[in-house]
């Protein structure tokens, strides 16, 4: 299965690159050839939404069981949640200075996702804030689940508030709009993301769970038990 | 049942009337907010002089003072806690749940002064017009529940924190910025700004400041045992 994946994303990536430079222009762009940007930069902002949600529900699993387990995962949900913010807003800004003139448009997406930044860096800055592994799962998770609703506004409700004018199109796939080679790349493109996100997740969480338990053997060394088989017990009297 | 609401309702006054004692001794709370507010509105009174001010820049302004000044002097309610070190005296008197409410409350109702005082004097210093008083007051009704909810619940999780007073204001502020882009669809609707369905901002902010009512004291549940 791994075997295939590694093939899939191997072969998957430069052939869909080459098909995306392949498939002919979009109508109505400034500039059509470079409107190609979007095949990478429509699965960044779905990635990383999906993500914000795996976050949300393993930091409520956390409250929910206090397995250490479950705030490593949402912390790698996290981290590569910000990640694909990070390329949301590379390659929004890099079609924003092409197609509209601008590096920074006020465009209401552009801006929601910018504050979504700002409330996940505060999620970090957050967990940087404790030393101590249980409290730092317990108030981070807190903060995650209450992130979810300024996340859900900001990214569902405020681009389509009724003072924002809005650069981005709303509602292109729901309408139809993407049709032919160009819908045909952006599903390819998306499933090849999808693959590599959960590769990518799957080895982070791996790896901070693999981490907890190295951290937690130790411990356990130290700790475990009365070096001797007989352990030594001084009589005590408590003062009255 | 009528014991266990009664019983409630003693705690949550229990944690009300503290909040208030301590307050009413020091008055650090509310001098905090007054002074933040009465500085930010002298300051946007001396930049725009006797200009007249667009309606949705008066109304961002409004509510990023609101935002700053709660940010910065209502987590205390907790933190002081900490400090006190008297947290562990309330995780064995009282259900967490009253604890938050008690709190909530407290800083509700203290938001609710300063955005009433704040309000009174944006309007005369700034010289913006209100033309709709009832989106007006529910907009700004509405958005001091949430924020006093919300810097609540932010107050206690930085609360265990070594460097929590700057911790507190760096998490609220990401989490209520938003609400600023919420509120100033009904402020500058009742300024006179012609918004279509404007007064959506009012009622949105209304259910916003149930969710966090609803979420707060369930999430605080869960971190207040530790």
């Amino acid at each position: 299965m791994e075997r295939l994946r590694n093939l899939l994303l191997l072969i998957g990536i430069p052939l869909v690159t080459i098909h995306g430079a392949l498939v002919r222009d979009a109508i109505g762009f400034q500039y059509p050839e470079f409107a190609r940007v979007f095949f990478w930069h429509f699965p960044c902002p779905m990635m990383a939404t999906i993500l914000i949600w795996a976050g949300g529900y393993f930091s409520f699993k956390y409250l929910q069981t206090r397995d250490i387990e479950w705030d490593v995962r949402a912390s790698a949900a996290n981290e590569l949640a910000m990640i694909f913010i990070a390329l949301t807003m590379i390659t929004g800004i890099f079609f924003s200075r092409i197609q509209w003139g601008a590096y920074w448009q006020n465009d209401p997406r552009q801006t929601s996702f910018l504050l979504v930044t700002c409330i996940y860096f505060a999620y970090f800055a957050l967990r940087t804030a404790f030393s101590d592994t249980e409290k730092r799962a317990l108030n981070s998770a807190a903060f995650a689940l209450m992130a979810l609703l300024p996340f859900m506004f900001l990214t569902f409700v405020f681009p389509r508030l009724p003072q924002i004018e809005n650069n981005h199109p709303n509602g292109t796939i729901m309408s139809g709009n993407l049709k032919g080679g160009y819908a045909l790349v952006t599903i390819e493109i998306l499933f090849l993301v999808s693959i590599l996100t959960h590769w990518i997740y799957r080895l982070r969480s791996r790896a901070g769970i693999l981490e907890l338990r190295v951290k937690h053997y130790g411990d356990l060394q130290n700790t475990s038990g009365p070096t001797t088989d007989t352990p030594v017990v001084r009589r005590i009297s408590v003062p009255d | 049942m009528n014991s266990s609401f009664s019983s409630w309702k003693s705690e949550i006054a229990a944690v009300f009337a503290k909040e208030w004692k301590s307050e009413s001794r020091s008055l650090s709370g509310m001098t905090t907010t007054a002074l933040l507010c009465f500085v930010s509105v002298i300051i946007i009174n001396s930049i725009t002089w006797t200009t007249s001010i667009n309606p949705m820049i008066g109304a961002g302004m409004y509510w990023m003072i609101l935002v700053f000044a709660a940010s910065v002097s209502l987590p205390r309610t907790f933190l002081q806690e900490e400090e006190n070190r008297t947290a562990d005296f309330w995780r064995l008197m009282a259900r967490p749940e009253a604890i938050y409410w008690g709190k909530a409350l407290f800083n509700i109702a203290q938001m609710l002064v300063a955005t009433f005082v704040m309000s009174v004097l944006f309007v005369i210093m700034v010289k913006v017009h209100v033309v709709d008083y009832p989106v007006f007051i529910l907009t700004a009704f509405g958005g001091a529940v949430s924020i006093g909810s919300t810097v609540t619940l932010t107050g206690a999780i930085a609360s265990p924190a070594s460097n929590r007073y700057v911790l507190s204001a760096a998490i609220s502020v990401p989490l209520l910025v938003f609400l600023v882009n919420l509120g100033i669809t009904g402020t500058a609707t009742s300024f006179g700004e012609f918004l279509q369905s404007g007064e959506k901002g009012a009622i949105a902010m209304i259910a916003y400041s149930i969710a966090t009512c609803t979420i707060g004291p369930v999430v605080y549940s869960k971190i207040w045992k530790g």
